[in-house]
C-alpha cells in the first residue's frame, strides 16, 4: 500500500512548488490513475515514489513505513514502464532483459520465454532492439518492469505506441497483476485507458490534486442520469434514467416509430476532467 | 557470479557491441605499425610515450563520455535509476573496463617497439592509471555538457591543462622545474617513462600521486554523477 500525505516538492532554484501538499492512497490490489497534463507534477511525485528524489516534504509511506527510511532495496520491490522506450540498441531483447536482471538481487526465476510470448516477441527476443519496431520497443519496455516480480508497479503511458490489439493485450495483463494483489500506479493522458484499468483516478494540475474518486462516480457526478433517444425519423428526446421503465413518455415515445439509437448522457472521464479543471489533457 | 562481475561482463559487451574495442584495436594497430617501422629511430621512446599518453587517454576521456551520451540519447539511464543498482559497481566497472582495454592498447604499442624488453609492472601501472584518471577526467566534465560535441569542446581546456602541460615538459618543449608534480598525470608519464627507457624516477612522487589521485578523482566524479545526472 502507497499512502502520500501532504508531499509537497520544489526543485532548487525554483520558487514555484512543483508539488503542492498532495494527498492520496493505493491499496494493494488496486490501480491508481494519475492524470494531468504536462508540467503538472505527475513526474516530480513518480521521481519521489521511485526513491530518486528525497528532500521532499510530508510522508510518503510503502506499507506502512516510511519511504525516506526504507533503504535502496526498496527498488527491489518496485517495476517501471516507461513511456518511451528505452534500450541498448546493439544488444537483443534477451540481453537488455538479462542486463537489467542483473542489477536485482531477487530475480533468478524469470521465465524468459514465457515473458517475451505474452507480448507476442519471442520470435524477437534473439534479434537486436535496433530492428524492432516502436511497439516492440515498448512491449519489451512492459516486460522488462515485471521481470524481477515487483510488488508495487507504475506504468507511464502503459499503451502509448501500441496497436489496438497489443494494447488491449497489455490492458489486459494489467488487471491480470492487479488480481495478483500488485499495487498499481498509472500515469496517462488516455481518458480511455484510464477509465478501463484504474479503480480511483486523481486529476493534478499545477502540483495540486484537484480531485481523487473512482471514474465511475466521477462520470455519474459530473454527467446527465438520462438517456438519449434517437428514432429513425430523426426526432431526439432525453428521458430521466431513474424510473425509465415506467416512464409512460419514454415508452410512448420508443413505441412510436423505430429507434436508431439509444446512449446513456454519463460524462467521459475527458469531459470531467475538462469540467473540473477547465484544461485538456492534450496540452 | 557476483553483481560487480556481471556487470563487468555486461560493460565489455557493451563495449564490444559498441565497436569500442574494435575501433580501439584497429586505431592501436595502426599506431602500432607506424612505431614498428620506426622503431630504430633515435627518439622513438619519446615517440611512444607520446602515443601512450594519446591514444589510451582518449580511449578512457572521450570513450566514457560517448557511452554515457549514448546511453542518455537512448534514456536508458532513467531506466537503470528505479532499478536497485549499485551506483559504485556501475561507475567503478565502466572505468575499469575501459581502463583495462586502454592498458591492453598500450601494451600493444609498447610490444610494438620494445617487443619484450621493458619494464612490464612500472609501464602497465603507469598506462592503466592515466587511463583511469582520463576516465575520471571525462565522468568529472561529462555533468558539465549536455551531448557529445559540447562535451568535445570543453575537452580542449580540460586536455591542455590536464595532459598537454605535462606531455609538453616530458618532450622538453616546456621546463616547468619542480611545478611540474602539481600537474596530475606527471606521475603517470614517469612510470609509463621509466618503463619504457629505465629512466630513474621519483617512486614515492609517482605512486603516491596515484594513490592520492584515483580515490580523490573518483570521489569528485560519482558526487558530480549523483547530483548531475541522477538527481536531474
Amino acid at each position: 500500500m502507497i499512502q502520500v500525505e501532504d508531499l509537497s516538492f520544489k526543485y532548487p532554484n525554483n520558487n514555484t512548488a512543483a508539488l503542492n501538499k498532495l494527498n492520496f492512497k493505493i491499496e494493494s490490489g488496486e490501480i491508481f490513475g494519475f492524470l494531468g497534463p504536462s508540467g503538472a507534477g505527475k513526474s516530480t511525485t513518480q521521481k519521489i515514489l521511485y526513491k530518486i528524489l528525497n528532500d521532499y516534504q510530508g510522508l510518503v509511506s510503502i506499507d506502512g513505513k516510511n519511504l525516506k527510511e526504507i533503504d535502496h532495496t526498496y527498488k527491489e520491490r518496485i517495476g517501471v514502464c516507461f513511456e518511451l522506450p528505452n534500450h541498448y540498441l546493439k544488444l537483443t531483447g534477451k540481453e537488455n532483459l538479462d542486463l537489467f536482471a542483473a542489477f536485482y538481487k531477487t530475480n533468478k526465476e524469470r521465465n524468459l520465454e514465457l515473458l517475451f510470448e505474452k507480448v507476442d516477441l519471442l520470435e524477437a527476443m534473439n534479434k537486436p532492439v535496433e530492428t524492432y519496431s516502436k511497439g516492440m520497443k515498448m512491449r519489451l519496455n512492459y516486460i522488462r518492469s515485471i521481470q524481477h516480480n515487483p510488488d508495487i508497479l507504475f506504468f507511464d503511458e502503459p499503451t502509448s505506441g501500441l496497436d489496438p490489439v497489443n494494447a488491449q493485450k497489455v490492458k489486459d495483463h494489467i488487471l491480470e497483476l492487479k488480481a495478483e494483489g500488485k499495487t498499481i500506479f498509472i500515469t496517462t493522458h488516455d481518458m480511455h485507458t484510464a477509465d478501463a484499468l484504474c479503480d480511483m483516478v486523481s486529476f493534478i494540475i499545477n502540483g495540486e490534486l484537484v480531485t481523487t474518486d473512482t471514474p465511475k462516480r466521477l462520470k455519474s457526478q459530473y454527467g446527465k442520469e438520462m438517456v438519449n433517444v434517437e428514432l429513425k425519423n430523426g426526432e431526439i428526446k432525453d428521458f430521466p434514467l431513474k424510473e425509465l421503465g415506467i416512464n409512460a413518455a419514454f415508452l410512448q415515445f420508443i413505441n412510436q416509430k423505430e429507434i436508431n439509437r439509444i446512449n446513456t448522457l454519463e460524462a467521459s472521464l475527458q469531459e470531467v476532467f475538462i469540467k473540473i479543471t477547465g484544461q485538456s489533457l492534450q496540452l | 557470479m557476483s553483481a560487480f562481475l556481471q556487470q563487468f561482463k555486461w560493460q565489455f559487451i557493451l563495449l564490444q557491441k559498441n565497436n569500442i574495442v574494435s575501433i580501439s584495436f584497429i586505431v592501436t594497430f595502426i599506431y602500432g605499425a607506424i612505431l614498428f617501422i620506426f622503431k630504430d629511430v633515435e627518439m622513438i621512446d619519446k615517440v611512444l610515450v607520446t602515443l601512450v599518453l594519446i591514444d589510451p587517454t582518449i580511449i578512457g576521456y572521450f570513450f566514457i563520455a560517448l557511452a554515457f551520451y549514448t546511453e542518455k540519447r537512448s534514456q536508458i539511464l532513467p531506466a537503470v535509476f528505479v532499478t536497485p543498482v549499485n551506483f559504485h559497481h556501475f561507475l567503478i566497472t565502466k572505468i575499469i573496463s575501459l581502463s583495462l582495454l586502454g592498458t591492453l592498447c598500450s601494451l600493444a604499442l609498447v610490444f610494438s617497439v620494445k617487443g619484450l624488453n621493458f619494464h612490464f609492472f612500472t609501464y602497465t601501472l603507469g598506462s592503466f592509471s592515466i587511463c583511469v584518471l582520463s576516465t575520471l577526467l571525462g565522468l568529472i566534465v561529462l555533468p558539465f555538457a549536455t551531448d557529445f560535441l559540447k562535451f568535445a569542446l570543453l575537452s580542449f581546456p580540460v586536455f591542455i591543462v590536464c595532459i598537454n602541460i605535462s606531455q609538453l615538459q616530458y618532450l622538453g618543449v616546456l621546463d616547468l622545474g619542480q611545478i611540474k608534480y602539481l600537474f596530475p598525470m606527471q606521475g603517470c608519464i614517469d612510470l609509463i617513462d621509466h618503463g619504457v627507457s629505465g629512466k630513474n624516477i621519483n617512486f614515492l612522487y609517482a605512486i603516491s600521486s596515484i594513490v592520492v589521485l584515483i580515490p580523490l578523482g573518483y570521489y569528485g566524479a560519482f558526487q558530480l554523477f549523483m547530483k548531475k545526472i541522477y538527481r536531474e
